[in-house]
């Protein structure tokens, strides 16, 4: 049966602009297709490694009920580190104790722009062992780096800019201790940090934990334990094995996913919201395949009338049409793939900065700078195979349509 | 060899029923060259399209050496339609993208022919149409009358036992029309094939062995020559 494949192409050729043009359909689906969903992963996957390095690392160690009322910096509900240290040590994971509080970060004229105060979440880091757990120290630009016992202040670069801070200005941190007795300490802005986590740029303070230690009244306390077992495969199942360790000690364990929650939510949602749109373009270019389509078809009644009046069988018309279709699915399944990487290269390559989106308004992804594409080569695949399968799937209806016609009525039709 | 026994056919349209074929019945032998005339709407198309087994009949029935075609299934409809008739229309219906010989080879595909056999006949009866020299022209390069021949020789590459043309000279000047007519005749007593034609052309009729008069679907006469 190669007449069926033959005839097939000359149709396809006979009508070249159509062809092309649902060809030209399916390409630019498939190609917004691959596109978007590049940029998707290339998001989550960039967004889940900055979440690991610069806020949540592989997982966290917290007094029971800290995480319920994280929103109130509850002190009350801290805990000593050493407790838990050995059973980290044991592990080989890092690990980094820090205090989170919230409070008050006041600054006046001179050398600021102007007065103002900004609530906020301040985190004391250990400044030695901080950087077994989290990359902040590379992200230094401006200044130096904390040094314990000193009233250093480091800053997101988006804040200190909103502020007008520099290195050497000096601001109030008004918050309350342990006891809830308010407290007010200064402290010296001794650097700026402007990392690849816009969460960390836009509204990080970070200051010595000794100096939270000692203003806090913590007495050698700590909110959490942070703890690293790296971005590489089988960190989770470590953390995971850690966890009950942690909990026979009465301590609770959340790893990065309970953590970043938020992120993950909002990915999510994004994904399913992105999805939609996909599905739309999909929709749209099916629209488009299927209008041309059941042209092809309806142009040809009175040719199909006359092929069945020869004794040409249902399937055997249904076969020719769903060779012209994969041919024109996988014509446009071609194009489509080609212009999908091409237009993935440069996004793979170079990006595409929209920090100017990000640094007023949280999208719940952990990127800024640059957005990267990945080359997804499953989706591409799925793609080429999605559009043959949407020709094919069209053309099958259309040609369900004519087989409906009687014989005479296909031979009458104009 | 064909009998049809009683044929009756109404179509409606709208709240109008059209009585297509009123009883009719006919005895036809094969090799027969036959004429189905009348005027328009007088049933001789709908009369062949039931032959052909193309429609449906709303009671009677045909037998074809024998067997009644009325109850064939879809696809044993197709498969007597490919095998034992041929079909000639009055606008030829060639497939544009297919050159002359592809066209009168499609029969032949359709069968299921093998490539050398299928090359062989259908160059033989391009031949004998005389389009000889033509075998890859496409329809669109050849005149009206070239065309009506290659939609015969489509028809009769397969040696079919029945060949039906509906209107085969309507499109054609007179003098291709008696052409066509005077090869369908040849064709007709070299091949053994029955003919049989739905016309109104009164040339078509001069032709025929037979000419059966349909006037508001019954046989109003049926004169041997």
């Amino acid at each position: 049966m190669t007449f069926l494949p033959k005839m097939a192409f000359k149709n396809l050729a006979r009508y070249k602009k159509r062809t092309m043009i649902t060809a030209g359909a399916i390409a630019y689906g498939l190609m917004m297709f691959i596109v978007i969903r590049s940029l998707l992963t290339g998001i989550d996957n960039e967004s889940e490694t900055n979440l690991r390095l610069y806020e949540t690392a592989t997982g966290r160690i917290m007094a029971p009920g800290y995480w319920d009322d994280r929103e109130t910096f509850p002190l009350e509900k801290s805990f000593y580190p050493d407790v838990v240290i050995p059973v980290l040590e044991a592990s080989g994971a890092g690990y980094s104790p820090r205090i989170s509080f919230g409070g008050d970060l006041i600054f006046y004229k001179d050398p600021f722009p102007e007065d103002g105060s900004i609530p906020g979440r301040f985190t004391a880091i250990d400044p030695e062992r901080d950087s077994d757990v989290f990359k902040l120290r590379d992200s230094l630009t401006e200044g130096s780096w904390l040094v314990d016992g000193e009233q250093g202040l480091l800053l997101g670069h988006w804040l200190a800019e909103d502020i007008g801070a520099g290195i050497g200005h000096t601001v109030l941190v008004e918050t309350q201790t342990i006891d809830g007795y308010v407290q007010v300490f200064d402290l010296e802005v001794v650097g700026i940090i402007n990392c690849p986590n816009p969460e960390i740029t836009r509204s990080g303070m970070y200051l010595p934990l000794s100096i939270a230690d000692e203003y806090l009244e913590m007495d050698g306390a700590v909110t959490e334990v942070n703890v690293n077992f790296g971005t590489v495969n089988g960190a989770d199942e470590d953390f995971a094995a850690l966890v009950p360790e942690v909990e026979a000690l009465g301590l609770e364990a959340l790893d990065w996913r309970i953590l970043g929650a938020d992120f993950i939510a909002i990915s999510q949602a994004k994904a399913g919201g992105t999805g939609m749109i996909i599905f739309l373009i999909l929709i749209i270019a099916g629209v488009g395949i299927s209008n041309t389509m059941l042209m092809a078809v309806y142009e040809r009644v009175r040719e199909l009338g006359m092929m069945r009046a020869l004794g040409m069988r249902d399937r055997q018309i249904r076969a020719l049409f769903l060779w012209e279709s994969a041919g024109i699915g996988l014509l446009g399944g071609f194009y489509g793939v080609g212009l999908g990487a091409l237009v993935t290269w440069p996004l793979v390559k170079w990006g595409i900065d929209y920090t100017f989106l990000l640094r007023d308004a949280s999208f719940g992804y952990r990127i800024q700078g640059q957005m990267y594409g990945v080359w997804n080569f499953p989706n591409m695949i799925f793609a080429f195979a999605m559009g043959v399968g949407m020709a094919v799937l069209v053309a099958a209806f259309s040609t369900h349509r004519i087989l409906r016609l009687d014989i005479p009525a296909s031979l009458r039709f104009q | 060899m064909i009998s049809v026994k009683d044929l009756f056919k109404t179509y409606v349209a709208g709240d109008t029923e059209v009585k297509a074929l009123r009883g009719v019945s006919l005895e036809i032998e094969r090799g027969e060259f036959i004429s189905i005339a009348g005027p328009s709407g007088s049933g001789k198309t709908t009369m062949l399209n039931i032959i052909g087994c193309i429609d449906s009949a709303d009671s009677g029935d045909i037998t074809i050496n024998g067997e009644s075609v009325m109850d064939l299934k879809r696809d044993a409809q197709a498969a007597f339609r490919r095998d034992y008739l041929g079909f000639v229309f009055q606008s030829y219906n060639l497939i544009p993208v297919l050159t002359a010989f592809e066209n009168v080879a499609f029969s032949l595909n359709l069968m299921g022919v093998d490539d050398a056999e299928t090359k062989e006949r259908s160059m033989a009866i391009l031949k004998e149409v005389g389009l000889e020299g033509m075998e890859n022209r496409r329809p669109g390069k050849l005149s009206g009358g070239q065309q009506q021949r290659v939609a015969i020789a489509r028809a009769i590459v397969k040696n079919p036992e029945i060949l039906l043309a509906d209107e085969p000279t309507a499109n054609l000047d007179s003098n291709t029309g008696k052409e066509i007519l005077e090869l369908m005749k040849e064709l007709n007593e070299k091949h053994q094939s029955t003919f049989i034609f739905a016309t109104h052309d009164p040339m078509v009729m001069d032709f025929a062995g037979r000419l059966v008069q349909l006037h508001d679907g019954e046989i109003q006469s049926d004169e041997r020559r």
